[in-house]
């Protein structure tokens, strides 16, 4: 069960989809067609820019679509889209052929997993890669269908309205500021490694660029916006705006520190920057295990980097009447508003990379549906997290501007600082965990270390005494921690607590 | 209900001049110039709640002025938070200097409700005492005019740039002061002493006084046709039809009589 | 258009030349229920000045009652005050009843009660959905509109009419109740209890609220007093004042009214004082049930077209606070002079007091906490 799980497929020398879209270009699909050098550089360029687009505003889209009707659903009212291809139709029309073509490969390469039942030659490579196809076809109309009206219109409407530009503001910086809070959103999404697939015998990842400093791009990427934000706030030419991008910026900037120093407790989990390696690392452990301070410290960040409520004080529609936003309409503020979202989809795609194991989960339909469920787990991490976003938006009122200064200097930056020390400290004392199960074993006889991926009980064999105190330190604050969460949630949402429990001494007389 | 408590404060407050209505504690404030001073004693007395202050116009007057009713309700927290509601007529009736020769008690004019002293036979009637301030017609016995009616006596046409302004009540509740800018704006009330006289709800270039009898709303196409003008600046902080006057008699005793304490 | 020269000579006291911000909140504001105007003066954030600017809801409704006959004018007062909708036509009723000395059955007297307090229930809802806005949830305004529409639709039950009923007339109430109108109330009571203490968890649980709103626009109990405040505004502050008790009117001063008293005059307090009002409406719509059977079978009494003259000021204790009507009458069948005292024009010229020194973000939580109703502000 745990071979299953753990998924061999750790290639040490997968390439991305990327990479092998140029390979089979240079290879000369087309007869004649040649590339030189740059012109299949170009090519690529604008194949991987087209392609980022397209699937950054599917998936933006998508996620507002569903926020608004994960939002209808609290407030006891429909979203968006009460007829189409949403609610009790869709299980009939979608999910249920969905979930049969896949369980029948599953259950068949489950019996020949465990139970050594084989079918006779690539029937079941080919019945998996069918299966696959026909469900991934299906899933493509459905999501088509899902929100492509919805989409649609919004898109229409948006490019139809009147181009307005205040007067008296500064026009260049007006219109470069929406591109260049865009522009970091859509390039983030070049390094995320959405899945894996086995292309003709060789492995390779859902991504663009397996960059070697992919997690410092993301950081930066929220640098940049910051930069966009103050730029935005001062090219309207309005009182309102300006003091809404100096609020943003403040916001940015504080608790930019403590999501690098969450981030850093990532790398030094796994050891690089790079975020397929990052999930590579999580094949015995999950990073939330060790990390799990770091993750709640860095979803919080997450909400305050991206603005959503409670941490939308500057751009709400209340305050100062949307903040550094209020002068912009149309296309212009089409690109702030797919920014936010994609920023959305990013942090969350970056929280499930970095702590939840990226697309890593049972595979069950064997190497020849890798491409699938890979991508399958990999989405359903990430919206479950986007879930998160949307339900903080749906339950939360606005923390004021101070208390949001005052909770990320005071709280935030302390508690992140101490969580890096721990981290630091856990794989120093080569806890497990921390090192993602990759325990350095000092070999005396060649006087190096040697580096081995064992499971939790052996490594508790070949530590030493006090880092095995750590260990069960750690393991048993943890555990209690955990313990504590799960009550704390159970009391809330399964528990009905009599009212009123006065807080103040609001007396009866 | 007024409770006795509140009766006897109240009585005690303004003295003769108020009179207590058994129902609800309505009152009439006999001599305008007493005013402040009253509303003074009332709230130093411990009525220091001021629930509404509102107006009304009665039309023009014998004095060819125009008339005006205001009533002010106030409540006493340390008493249980009894209500109080007083009124009493702007402009003041005009006080005819006493002549000392004759030795006569001055009566004032019996413009408003003057004396609060009832006639017996009025009261045998079942007349009762807050009656008198209206105009009677006949002998309230249900007798028509035209039989009994008196001569109509000669009064005198008083200049309305000579009626004082009435004092501002905000140097003593500060909740009347937003009261009195409505006032001034509905009814053309001015008061003096409020330094916020600006129009509450209309807008500044708003011609007329709406909440008066003689009011026409202004139509469509009176601005275009040059009906409607802009006031001036000097006529919007102050009243229109009554330019203040820099003194009268009316001021002058009333700033003697605040000689104490100016402000609240 | 100030002169060279004036400018030099403010660069050269302050070279920096900081001024004050002048933001102004509305008249068209997200977080404004109704036109009115906030000139807020601050510096950067903090709050200096408030300046409220009112009269863009202003539609002479004081000059078109004089205009029309008492039983008309109802429909003018409910629309001032238009979430509790029975209030106005319960203060006009008051004053024609007073005035022209009609005494009341019973019957009527307790239907009208259990009516007011179900109006005061609905007011507060939406108050609280309304605060939740204003706070930035964007959730319970919905959960307190639904909540509301089974209150309303008790009411449409009762008077044909969702928010301006017009079913309190002078003499009594226009109809008597259906045919098991009081179950339903109850059932529908019962439905909302359990959705309030539900809304109770949402925002008086939560601890960004609490922060947003302890210590929040504390209103000092004499400055209170001599400014006019009235209702939970007033309560919020400890003074202990409820019309209800203190001037008993309909039946008040059979049932026993129990009403909530703060203590440091926050935003939390009016807040929890809302909230317990609402329970406590609950409960006294649950005791005139009891009393209702033994009223009596009449409903209601002729009333006179042409009033005679008199005056009267009549008031109640509404959901905002103090809500009064001076009537006057010189016989005829139209009133000489009707003034709505609306509790909100006091409460909004607290402003300036109340929000000096805090931070803007606080401005509209205050706002909120003082249930503002434009209707009556303006008229």
């Amino acid at each position: 069960m745990l071979a299953l799980l753990q998924n061999q497929y750790d290639f040490q020398d997968a390439d991305t989809i990327y990479e092998v879209l140029r390979a089979w270009l240079n290879t000369e699909p087309v007869e004649g067609l040649r590339f030189t050098a740059t012109s299949s550089n170009a090519m690529m360029l604008v194949t991987a820019l087209i392609f980022i687009f397209l699937l950054e505003l599917l998936l933006t889209i998508g996620i507002q679509v569903w926020e608004r009707r994960v939002l209808g659903r609290v407030q006891s009212r429909r979203g968006p889209q009460v007829v189409g291809n949403i609610g009790p139709q869709s299980v009939r029309r979608v999910v249920l052929p969905i979930s049969i073509l896949l369980l029948i490969p599953a259950l068949l390469y489950g019996l020949q997993y465990w139970f050594g039942i084989k079918l006779p030659g690539s029937m079941l490579s080919d019945l998996v890669a069918l299966c696959t196809f026909v469900a991934f076809i299906i899933y493509v109309i459905y999501c088509f269908g899902y929100y492509w009206r919805q989409g649609l219109a919004d898109a229409l409407k948006i490019f139809s309205k009147e181009d307005v530009v205040p007067l008296n503001a500064d026009r260049f910086l007006f219109t470069v500021a929406p591109i260049l809070v865009y522009l970091p959103a859509l390039l983030s999404w070049v390094v995320i490694p959405f899945g894996m697939a086995i292309v003709a015998g060789h492995a390779c990842y859902y991504m663009v660029q397996d960059l070697n400093v992919g997690l410092l791009l993301i950081i930066a990427d929220f640098a940049l916006f910051l930069v966009a934000i103050i730029m935005s706030g001062y090219a309207s030419n309005n009182k309102y705006a300006l003091v809404g991008a100096m609020r943003e910026a403040a916001m940015l900037l504080t608790y930019e520190v403590p999501m690098l120093m969450s981030l850093l407790c990532v790398a030094l989990f796994a050891g690089s920057l790079n975020l397929t390696e990052i999930v590579q690392r999580q094949t015995m452990t999950w990073g939330i295990l060790p990390l799990l301070p770091a993750f709640a410290i860095y979803l919080v960040i997450s909400l305050a980097e991206t603005n959503r409520p409670p941490f939308d004080l500057p751009e709400a529609q209340n305050e100062l009447l949307g903040g550094y936003l209020v002068e912009y309409s149309g296309l212009r503020f089409a690109l702030f508003y797919i920014a936010e979202y994609s920023n959305v989809f990013i942090v969350s795609a970056i929280m499930t990379v970095c702590f939840f194991g990226g697309w890593k989960g049972p595979m069950f339909l064997g190497p020849e549906g890798l491409w699938l469920t890979s991508l399958f787990w990999f989405l359903l991490k990430t919206y479950a997290l986007i879930y998160f976003f949307i339900w903080a938006r749906a339950t939360m009122p606005r923390i004021r501007m101070d208390q949001i200064m005052f909770f990320s200097w005071k709280f935030l930056l302390p508690a992140s600082v101490v969580c890096l020390g721990i981290t630091a400290l856990g794989v120093v004392y080569r806890h497990p965990w921390f090192n993602a199960n990759r325990i350095g074993n000092y070999q005396a006889e060649t006087e190096s270390y040697q580096y081995l991926i064992l499971p939790t009980h052996e490594v508790l064999e070949i530590i030493t005494a006090p880092e095995r105190a750590f260990f069960w330190g750690y393991s048993v604050v943890t555990v209690i921690f955990t313990a504590f969460i799960l009550w704390l949630a159970w009391r809330v949402l399964f528990t009905k607590r009599k009212h009123p429990l006065p807080r103040r001494e609001v007396t009866w007389s | 209900m007024l409770s006795p408590e509140l009766t006897q404060l109240a009585r005690e407050a303004g003295g003769d001049a108020i009179l207590l209505d058994a129902r609800r504690g309505r009152a009439l404030v006999a001599e305008y110039s007493e005013l402040i001073t009253v509303l003074k004693n009332l709230r130093n007395a411990g009525f220091t709640r001021v629930i509404d202050f509102s107006g009304m116009h009665l039309g023009k007057n014998k004095h060819g002025l125009e008339e005006f009713q205001l009533y002010l309700t106030l409540r006493a927290p340390d008493h249980g938070h009894g209500g109080l509601t007083l009124k009493w007529k702007y402009p003041a009736p005009p006080v005819k200097t006493p002549e000392p020769a004759t030795g006569t008690t001055p009566q004032p004019e019996d413009d408003g409700p003057v004396a609060p002293e009832v006639d017996p036979a009025l009261a045998a009637l079942g007349v009762s005492a807050h009656a008198i301030g209206a105009p009677q017609s006949g002998d309230g016995n249900g007798t028509p005019d035209t039989i009994t009616e008196p001569e109509p006596e000669e009064v005198e046409q008083i200049d309305p740039a000579m009626v004082a302004p009435h004092p501002t009540l905000s140097r003593i509740w500060p909740a009347a002061g937003f009261c009195e800018r409505e006032i001034w704006e509905m009814l053309g009330i001015p008061f003096s002493g409020n330094d916020n006289l600006k129009p509450l709800l209309l807008d500044e270039q708003f011609p007329g006084y709406p909440l008066r009898r003689d009011f026409e709303s202004p139509q469509r196409g009176d601005f275009a046709a040059g009906l409607l003008q802009e006031r001036s600046e000097a006529a919007v902080m102050r009243s229109l039809d009554y330019p203040v006057p820099e003194k009268t008699q009316a001021t002058e005793r009333n700033n003697n009589g605040e000689a104490g304490g100016g402000s609240a | 258009m100030t002169k060279l020269s004036d400018r030099r000579a403010e660069l050269r006291r302050d070279p920096l030349l900081t001024e004050k911000i002048i933001y102004a909140v509305g008249p068209q504001h997200p977080s404004l229920p109704a036109p009115y105007m906030l000139e807020v003066q601050a510096d950067g954030e903090l709050i200096e000045h408030v300046r409220p600017d009112i009269g863009y809801m202003h539609r002479g409704v004081e000059q078109l009652c004089t205009k029309r006959t008492w039983a008309q004018c109802s429909g003018l007062l409910s629309r001032t005050e238009w979430l509790a909708g029975s209030n106005g036509d319960y203060l006009l009723s008051a004053a024609v009843e007073e005035i022209a000395g009609i005494e009341v059955p019973q019957r009527a007297q307790w239907l009208r009660t259990m009516v007011l307090e179900l109006s005061r229930i609905a007011s507060h809802l939406f108050w609280w959905g309304q605060l939740g806005l204003e706070a930035g949830a964007i959730t319970p305004i919905f959960w307190a509109v639904r909540e509301r529409e089974g209150v309303i639709g008790l009411l449409e039950e009762l008077s044909g009419h969702r928010w301006h009923h017009q079913w309190i007339v002078p003499g009594g109430v226009r109809t008597d109740v259906p045919q098991g109108f009081i179950d339903r109330v109850g059932q529908v009571l019962l439905n909302m209890e359990d959705r309030v203490h539900e809304f109770e968890e949402f925002l008086s649980d939560n601890a960004i609220w609490v922060n947003r709103s302890e210590l929040i626009g504390v209103l000092e109990p004499e400055y209170a007093l001599t400014n006019g405040a009235s209702g939970p505004v007033l309560r919020g502050s400890g003074i202990v004042h409820d019309l209800r008790r203190d001037a008993p009117y309909l039946k008040y001063d059979e049932l026993d009214v129990r009403i909530p008293v703060g203590e440091f005059g926050d935003v939390l307090d009016r807040y929890r004082i809302r909230m317990m009002e609402i329970q406590e409406s609950t409960r006294l719509v649950r005791e005139c049930f009891n009393h209702l059977a033994d009223s009596g079978e009449a409903y209601r009494v002729e009333a006179p077209v042409d009033v005679p003259k008199g005056e009267a000021y009549v008031a109640v204790e509404g959901p905002r606070g103090e809500l009064g009507l001076s009537a006057v009458s010189e016989g005829g069948p139209n009133p000489a002079r009707l003034h709505l005292r609306g509790p909100s024009l006091y409460h909004l010229f607290l402003l300036d007091e109340l929000c000096r020194g805090y931070l803007l973000a606080d401005l509209f939580v205050i706002l909120g906490s003082l249930d503002i109703m434009v209707g009556e502000v303006d008229r």
